[in-house]
């Protein structure tokens, strides 16, 4: 045993006055459970010694008795639960928020995983994809790209509006859905074609290529696929009704450049457009709604295109706000 | 004040044994005996360390107490291999220093040291020991540095376990006076320790983890 430890220095220390060399010696000296012991034992009589506080025993072991009594053998098996409980209760609360965290995640898993370029009323823009595609974004019009390419073998992006693709074919030959609000899906490699998808209508026009649609009948998944020309208008619980217009005379999207092609249109489909594209209603006189229009008109915007149309027929615009009429003028009329 | 069992003096670990010799002879045939001689021989002396560090008479007849309670319902006198008063020591020692943790961040209880709930009666490091020499010594510097007056007050009413008013008509001041040391003594030791407990902390807990 190092003799340089005794009762003496030990006693210096609980009084708070050795210097730190002697601590280091202390420290050596503790290293062994036989030391400690002695340490512990110097400690009592010490504290025997110089005592803080003048206690009754005989009080205390009467309290101690009481309290043994009140627990019987149990305060131990009573404190370990509680830590245990506690910490299931707060394992319970981490999983909660955890789980909760992950629900959050789940349902709004639209907002955070999707990318969404969103055009106003009478805007078109353009943006590229990753993959190096071009889609143009007629007005109005909203597509979600995913912005984690976790399933790398599909390209799939959603759209609601209008909107021309002009798709890239990837070396490994992933197919590019465009999914559209009434579970149309169109299928392509790498083309262009311009896809419509307003009032619950989903019309696909072809420029180029090769694509497949597959849309959803009451009993089963039908697929049709499309050459370059062709159109397709699918509504819900309908017959697909397709037809072909020559390449040259494509309407899919000149709408790009501010064009409006019609051919025979109808007047009212015309109505359905402007409001679709810039937000403005516009109601016909009831005489008008039998019209149809052929001709390529060059407009920015709903007036530019009213005007054309007034070029055409004579008619009366009222404005109210948001709402346009249109109504046959009198001398037209009279005309009639 | 009458004496309790003369403290058994002891020079090295065999003496120590041999002066527990008794109490370990009644554990043997009367467990309730044995505690009841254990209790009387050191309950003095073990509230007079703990009250070292806890400032305070009631808290530190509680940890006595609850290291009794445990010492009796986990029956550690039957594993124990060190003397009982080195582990009865060291358990109200461990104790103490968690109540202050507790104390000072009373959102977490921070148990670093073994809590002696289970009797571990393996080597303690050094360091842990030291540490908690050193962290007595600076309360007792902290508790030194008290205006003489706020020092009396708080001693008064810490160790005695005298009332406010008690106080207040024993040293001729205002009861308010009374409050307002023993509340500046309190935060005074308290933000001191924060600041040692910090320092201590990364010490303590390398001392567990090795």
């Amino acid at each position: 045993m190092n003799t340089a430890i005794n009762k003496e220095l030990l006693f210096t220390h609980f009084d708070g006055r050795t210097t730190p060399l002697q601590i280091e010696l202390l420290r050596e000296w503790l290293q062994t459970a036989e030391n400690q012991q002695v340490y512990y034992g110097w400690l009592q009589e010490w504290e025997h010694q110089n005592p803080q506080v003048f206690t009754d025993p005989d009080q205390a072991y009467s309290l101690f008795l009481h309290k043994l009594d009140a627990s019987p053998q149990s305060v131990s098996t009573r404190q370990v639960p509680i830590l245990k409980r506690w910490h299931v209760r707060s394992f319970l609360a981490a999983a909660s928020v955890a789980i909760f965290l992950l629900a959050v995640m789940y349902l709004t898993q639209p907002y955070w995983s999707m990318r969404t370029i969103a055009t106003d009323y009478g805007e078109v823009r353009s943006v590229v994809l990753d993959d190096g595609s071009r889609v143009t974004l007629n007005a109005n019009s909203k597509l979600q790209i995913p912005r984690f390419h976790l399933r790398t073998s599909s390209r799939d992006v959603f759209l609601q509006g209008e909107a021309e693709f002009a798709i890239v074919h990837t070396i490994s030959h992933d197919p590019f859905k465009v999914h559209t609000a009434n579970d149309v899906e169109v299928i392509v490699l790498g083309t262009e074609f311009t896809v419509n998808t307003r009032r619950n209508n989903t019309r696909v026009v072809l420029n180029r290529g090769k694509v497949k649609v597959r849309y959803p009948t009451p009993n089963q998944i039908n697929t049709l696929t499309m050459k370059p020309g062709d159109w397709v208008t699918l509504t819900p619980n309908e017959r697909p009704k397709r037809g072909r217009q020559s390449i040259d005379q494509t309407t899919g999207a000149n709408w790009k450049n501010y064009q409006y092609t019609f051919r025979n249109t109808p007047l009212p489909e015309i109505a359905a457009l402007i409001s679709d594209n810039f937000g403005v209603t516009v109601q016909l006189d009831e005489a008008l709604t039998k019209r149809s229009v052929t001709g390529t008109f060059h407009a920015q915007n709903a007036d530019e295109l009213i005007q054309a149309l007034i070029e055409l027929f004579e008619f009366d615009v009222i404005r109210q706000g948001k709402i346009i009429k249109l109504v046959l003028s009198d001398s037209t009329k009279t005309l009639n | 004040m009458k004496p309790t069992e003369p403290g058994p003096s002891a020079t090295d670990a065999n003496q120590e044994l041999d002066a527990e010799y008794f109490i370990r002879l009644a554990f043997e045939t009367d467990p309730k005996r044995g505690c009841e001689l254990l209790f009387r021989a050191y309950y003095r002396d073990l509230c007079s360390t703990a009250i070292r560090f806890v400032y305070s008479r009631q808290a530190a007849e509680d940890i006595v107490g609850e290291v009794f309670l445990l010492f009796w319902n986990n029956q550690v006198y039957q594993t124990i291999t060190i003397s009982y008063r080195a582990y009865l020591f060291r358990a109200v020692r461990n104790r103490a220093l968690n109540y202050i943790k507790f104390d000072l961040n009373r959102s977490a209880s921070l148990d670093l040291l073994p809590d002696d709930s289970e009797p571990d009666t393996t080597v303690q490091q050094p360091d842990q020991i030291l540490q908690v020499d050193e962290l007595l010594r600076r309360i007792n510097e902290i508790v030194r540095t008290l205006p003489l007056q706020a020092q009396r007050v708080f001693i008064m009413s810490r160790f005695d376990g005298r009332s406010h008013a008690e106080i207040a008509q024993e040293l001729q001041i205002n009861h308010k006076t009374v409050e307002s040391h023993i509340t500046r003594a309190l935060s005074s030791l308290r933000h001191l320790l924060r600041q040692e407990l910090c320092l201590l902390l990364p010490g303590l807990l390398y001392a567990l983890v090795s």
